[in-house]
Order: C-alpha cells, then sequence, then structure tokens
C-alpha cells in the first residue's frame, strides 16, 4: 500500500512535468514562427544595403490592355543576377498591390534569375506566379512582356529571355502564354510597343 | 381438277418466292459502325432499341485491346492498355480514366451483353485512347488516330485532259462506270473527303462527288463521255483519261467504257510519282500551280482547351472550353454553307494536347488554322497572329524546325487575321488585332490565327448568347471566305 502523501506527491510531480512540456512546446513553436523565413505569401520587400536608383518599370493595365512606363525607386545590389532579380520583384510589387493595375496570384515572386554570358537571362518564378495566374491569352501576354521589357530596358545587353517555374520548364503559363520557348527581347519590344 | 388445283399451289408458291426474293432485294443492308485504326478496320452491327440506336460495347472495344469486362452485380469493368472504363446498367454515364462520361442513353444489357447508345462511342473512344478520333455519324464511320485515307485530285488539261487521284494510303476500289459516271467504291478502305461535291469547271471531266455510307465510301466522278480508269502499281494513285491515252499514264486495269461494268482495279504497272497538291511544310512553291486543287482544302478550327483542362473561367458554372467548342461547332457550319470544309480537333470534351493539335493540322495537310478562345479581361473579339520571326522558304527537302513551322506562313496568317477582322467590324463587333506567343500557333505549317472572345464584364451571358457566338463565326467565315476567294485554292 502505497502511502498518501506519496500518492499526492506523484500527483504533483506528474502535473508540474505536463505544465511545463505544454510550456516548452508553445515557446517552441512562437520561437519558430518568429525565425522562420518569410514565406511565398508574404509580401515582397526589397534589399537593406545599397544606394535606391531609379528604374523604368514597364507596368500592364488590364483595364485599357495597355502599358506604360512608370518609374519606381529601388535598391539594387551589383551583382548582375541579383540586380536582376530585384528590378523584377520591383515591378511585381506593382501588382502585388490593392488596387492592383494587373493583379498576380499572391505569392507571385522572382526565385532567381540567371544570367548566361550576361545576354540570356533565366527567370525562374514561384509555383504560385503561375499557378495563380489569371488565364486569358491577353492577360498572359501582358505578364510576360511587362517582365521581359523591364528587365531588358534597365538591362540592355539581354537579348533573350526563358521562364521557368519553381525550377521546372512548363509549357504555358496560365493555358496559353508559351514557356517553353526563348522569347527574343527585340521580338517583345516589337510587341510590346502595340500595348503603349 | 387435280391438275389446275396442283397449278394453283405451284403458282402461288413461286408468287410467294417472287415476292421474298424481291423483299431481300429491297431490304437495307445491315446497319453497322465501321471502326479504322490505322492497323485495321472491323464494324460492329448497330441495333434499335426503343428508337434509339445501340451498340454492343464489348463489340466495339475489345478488338482494340480491352480485357474482358469484369461484372459485378450491374457494374461492369474493363481495361484497355492503363484506362480503366466502368459503366454499370441502367445508368446513362459511364466512367473513364476518373472522367465521367455522358452516355446520351442508359446502359442495357441483353442476354449478358451490354448495349450502349451509338452516339457514345466517340466519346468513348476518345476518352479511351487520348487520342484524336474523327466520327463521322451518318456514314457511321470512326477513325482512330488519323487512320483515314485522304485524297487529292488534280486535272491535267492538255490536248487530252485527264484526272488523277492521289491517295495517301494504297487502296483498292470496285470501279464501276454507269454511261458517263465512272463510280469508285471503296468497301474496306477508310477513303473520306471534306467536299461532298467538287465542280472541276473542264469540259471533258466536269465534276467529283464524294459520299460515305454504312462503312463504304464513294467517289463518282461525271465526264462528257466514256472514259477509262487506270491504278498506279502501288494503289496509291487512280488516272481517269479519255480511252487510248494508256501509254502517256499509270496504266492499266481499266475499265472498257460502254455497258456497266463493276471489276477490282488492280494495279500492274510500275507507279508513277503523283505530283503532290498538298501543302508541303518548308518546300518552296516556286513550281506552277496545278491547275486544278481537289478536295482537300479545309479549315482546322481549334477549339482550345477542353477535358480537365477547363481553361479560363468566364462565370458562374462557365468555362472556357465549352464557349470555344460551342463556338467551333458555329464555325464550322457557317464554314460549309460557304462550301468551305472544315474539322475540329476535339469535337467533344476530351484532353488533347496543343502537340496533337498542331500535329493533326500538319498531317492532314489542313489549308488554315483558326485556335478559338475565350478569356478576360474585356468584351469583344482578339485576332492573335503569331509571334515569330519570318522566315526565308527553306530548300526543297530541308527540315522545318517544329518550333518555327509557321515562320513562312506569317504574311498569309496577316492577311487572314485582316480579313477576319474587317468583316467582324461589319458586324459591329469590336475587335483587336495582335501578336501573341500561343502555343501551338508557330508549329502550324499553314496561315493560322487565334481568336480570343472577350466576356462583357457587365454581362456573364453575353459570352454564352446565341447572338454573340453567330456573330462571330459568321464574322470568321466570312473572313475566311473572303481570303481563300482573293488567293484560290490554297490561302
Amino acid at each position: 500500500m502505497i502511502p498518501r502523501h506519496l500518492q499526492i506527491t506523484s500527483m504533483l510531480l506528474l502535473l508540474c512535468v505536463l505544465i511545463s512540456g505544454t510550456f516548452i512546446i508553445s515557446l517552441t513553436h512562437r520561437e519558430k514562427a518568429r525565425t522562420q523565413p518569410q514565406g511565398e505569401e508574404s509580401p515582397l520587400t526589397p534589399p537593406v544595403e545599397g544606394k535606391p536608383e531609379l528604374i523604368p518599370l514597364l507596368i500592364a493595365y488590364d483595364d485599357d490592355h495597355a502599358m506604360r512606363w512608370r518609374n519606381a525607386q529601388a535598391v539594387l545590389p551589383q551583382d548582375s543576377s541579383l540586380r536582376a532579380k530585384q528590378i523584377l520583384r520591383t515591378l511585381l510589387i506593382q501588382y502585388l498591390q490593392t488596387p492592383s493595375p494587373h493583379p498576380l496570384a499572391k505569392g507571385s515572386d522572382i526565385k532567381e534569375v540567371y544570367l548566361i554570358n550576361n545576354s540570356t537571362a533565366v527567370i525562374d518564378t514561384t509555383a504560385q506566379f503561375a499557378d495563380g495566374h489569371p488565364s486569358g491569352i491577353l492577360l498572359e501576354e501582358l505578364t510576360l512582356a511587362s517582365l521581359i521589357e523591364t528587365l531588358s530596358a534597365n538591362m540592355p545587353g539581354i537579348v533573350r529571355v526563358k521562364f521557368l517555374v519553381n525550377g521546372k520548364e512548363r509549357e504555358t503559363l496560365a493555358g496559353h502564354a508559351d514557356l517553353t520557348s526563348f522569347y527574343e527581347s527585340s521580338a517583345v519590344h516589337e510587341l510590346a510597343k502595340e500595348y503603349e | 381438277m387435280l391438275l389446275s388445283r396442283r397449278n394453283g399451289r405451284a403458282i402461288v408458291c413461286t408468287g410467294v418466292l417472287l415476292c421474298c426474293a424481291l423483299l431481300a432485294s429491297v431490304a437495307e443492308p445491315e446497319k453497322r459502325l465501321t471502326v479504322y485504326t490505322q492497323q485495321s478496320g472491323y464494324s460492329v452491327p448497330v441495333m434499335d432499341r426503343g428508337g434509339q440506336s445501340y451498340i454492343g460495347i464489348m463489340e466495339l472495344i475489345q478488338p482494340l485491346g480491352a480485357t474482358k469486362a469484369v461484372v459485378n452485380g450491374k457494374q461492369w469493368k474493363t481495361r484497355i492498355n492503363q484506362a480503366e472504363f466502368q459503366f454499370t446498367e441502367g445508368e446513362e454515364k459511364a466512367l473513364i480514366r476518373g472522367n465521367n462520361i455522358d452516355l446520351g442513353g442508359k446502359v442495357l444489357v441483353e442476354d449478358g451483353r451490354a448495349l450502349v447508345p451509338l452516339g457514345s462511342s466517340f466519346a468513348i473512344l476518345s476518352s479511351l485512347f487520348n487520342k484524336l478520333v474523327e466520327y463521322h455519324p451518318t456514314a457511321r464511320r470512326i477513325f482512330v488516330n488519323n487512320a483515314a485515307t485522304r485524297f487529292t485530285a488534280e486535272l491535267k488539261k492538255g490536248d487530252r485532259t485527264s484526272l488523277l487521284l492521289a491517295f495517301s494510303q494504297p487502296v483498292n476500289p470496285e470501279v464501276v462506270q454507269e454511261g458517263n459516271r465512272i463510280k469508285l467504291l471503296f468497301r474496306r478502305e477508310p477513303v473520306v473527303s471534306s467536299l461532298a461535291s467538287q465542280t472541276l469547271a473542264d469540259a471533258s471531266i466536269q465534276s467529283l462527288n464524294f459520299a460515305e455510307d454504312n462503312g463504304t465510301a464513294l467517289i463518282t466522278v461525271t465526264t462528257s463521255s466514256p472514259m477509262s480508269v487506270s491504278m498506279s502499281a502501288d494503289g496509291r494513285s487512280v488516272t481517269i483519261q479519255p480511252p487510248g491515252t494508256q501509254g502517256s499514264g499509270p496504266a492499266t486495269a481499266s475499265t472498257t467504257p460502254g455497258a456497266a461494268t463493276s471489276i477490282p482495279a488492280t494495279p500492274e504497272a510500275p507507279a508513277v510519282a503523283a505530283p503532290s497538291t498538298l501543302a508541303n511544310p518548308g518546300v518552296s512553291t516556286d513550281e506552277p500551280k496545278p491547275t486544278h486543287q481537289g478536295p482537300e482544302f479545309f479549315v482546322m478550327i481549334d477549339p482550345s482547351h477542353g477535358g480537365d483542362d477547363p481553361g479560363a473561367t468566364l462565370g458562374h458554372q462557365l468555362v472556357e472550353k465549352d464557349i470555344t467548342l460551342a463556338v467551333a461547332r458555329r464555325l464550322k457550319a457557317e464554314l460549309q454553307e460557304r462550301g468551305i470544309a472544315a474539322r475540329l480537333t476535339r469535337d467533344g470534351d476530351i484532353n488533347v494536347s496543343t502537340e496533337l493539335r498542331a500535329e493533326t493540322a500538319n498531317a492532314l495537310h489542313a489549308g488554315a488554322y483558326i485556335a478559338l478562345h475565350a478569356g478576360p479581361p474585356s468584351a469583344g473579339v482578339r485576332i492573335y497572329t503569331p509571334i515569330l520571326a519570318a522566315g526565308a522558304p527553306p530548300a526543297a527537302g530541308d527540315f522545318v524546325p517544329w518550333d518555327a513551322a509557321q515562320s513562312t506562313y506569317l504574311n498569309q496568317s496577316a492577311a487572314l487575321a485582316q480579313a477576319v477582322m474587317e468583316e467582324l467590324d461589319k458586324k459591329a463587333v469590336p475587335t483587336a488585332k495582335l501578336k501573341a506567343a500561343l502555343r501551338p500557333l508557330n508549329s502550324i505549317a499553314a496561315p493560322a490565327i487565334a481568336v480570343e472572345l472577350g466576356p462583357d464584364p457587365t454581362s456573364a451571358d453575353g459570352i454564352a448568347s446565341h447572338t454573340f457566338q453567330a456573330n462571330v463565326a459568321a464574322g470568321l467565315a466570312l473572313g475566311i471566305a473572303h481570303v481563300k476567294a482573293q488567293t484560290g485554292p490554297r490561302l
């Protein structure tokens, strides 16, 4: 027969273990949430280092099927690939605002831009950029033309552009615009003029 | 008296027998559905059940490799390769590759044999094979994976005019000459044509007609006088010419002009290469054009999306794939009313890849290609031409990159877009002409455009309305007819 006082002590100790365990788990979750890198659905943020520069962006407007040049300030790194990535992210910020002239899905972002001989750019986008993109020839064309023209205007050596989605090749952006081919900047420039 | 009674019985019996023979001779042949694949052809009987035509489903799919059906109560299951097919007695829907297929009537089971409505055969085969299936409902003929044999007709004018029929596959028709009509009857070959009738504008060889029914195809050539018919040894071409000109053509097995005759045209002589009248992608067209282009010209209409791919969402329960199919069917009818043949890359809610759409248009040598789309952001119609650098026609025999097959057709595509836009403008449909990098336009070896119908933001039903779709289809057909009239048989 276990004495009564030992039973009570054991119960109290067990209760203490449970309470402290729960507390530790909640602390771990809180810390994880605090230190976790921002998810793909978080708003885009500019880099914190470098000098702000004025960059031209070709922005698409769905309401009147037009594209117009606008200037924006961005802090651009020296590295060409990072610079290209930041230019395109600055453009996407315009589309992710509310209200947006050309709404894109939450989480649309540029993962990487790979430059080959400083003349060919391979733009790797997030899955949300393509998965959540509104379907339609015109809407998809406006997105791609806006990205390619903005990149070409800020990095004139780029003559060919290719898109990847989450590191992989995809047939179309959202059922229409071709993502399998390389886009010639000069051809896209002619196309964009039709919308300006 | 006995003799006369016997005579009477004999007369009655003879009369009854004669009547039976007469009825048998005029009775319609058994209705059959004929299925052609690239390897073989077979037919299944068509039965009438309650005023609706039915066929045995296992008879339809077992020759194509279906496993024996497993029956569990009222449920039937079978499989072809990786595709599972389930249907239930008394139900109007079947499950193929996990997709619900509307059969258009209940599944019947009679003596352990499952019957489905004849009209569902197209949807069943399309969904099972995921390949292009062409269905000719009135003739009850189905062609799986481009199994059809097509032909061109070339009229060679000269001292003695002749007509050369060139077939894409060897054929062996029965040739019947009735006066000034030559009939080529194809009992086994999957011969098809886009046009039912073609006037040849020649005094001696006047017209060519095509008809198909119950598994047979018939080409009838009307001439001003009896002609001889000869076949090449490879069975790929038939020449119709005045008698006595055999030496100049691919000789032999000719019919005797005069009384009606019926003989199979057996090839004997060496083949003569038929001059190609088909659009040959990438081959220079500097050679003189033949005086007549046969019934091969047709417009390939491509209703985008389909099956698992709904395309853009245009409103409540309104998706792009349904709008494009509806407009495609209207456009086909409008073109046919104007004497222009047309085909659809899909004529049901099925998956067809963009690559297969381009392959089909190119393999069949489409004269023009119209991709139909529907999507935001605004109302009206947007017409797109391919965004591609113009290319010089490659030398004969050179390969053309798949993604640049369109490069030598850009001018014709632009002309087609302009003509279509003008006709739509006349119908007060707001239009815009643009360029797009849209699959599979760059791979089409023919004048090609894409047409995108925009939903009216103020009315979700606008794009689905009969008036709007009819207006767009009529405008497109008029534009195509206009360009065809200006440029001739090939755009």
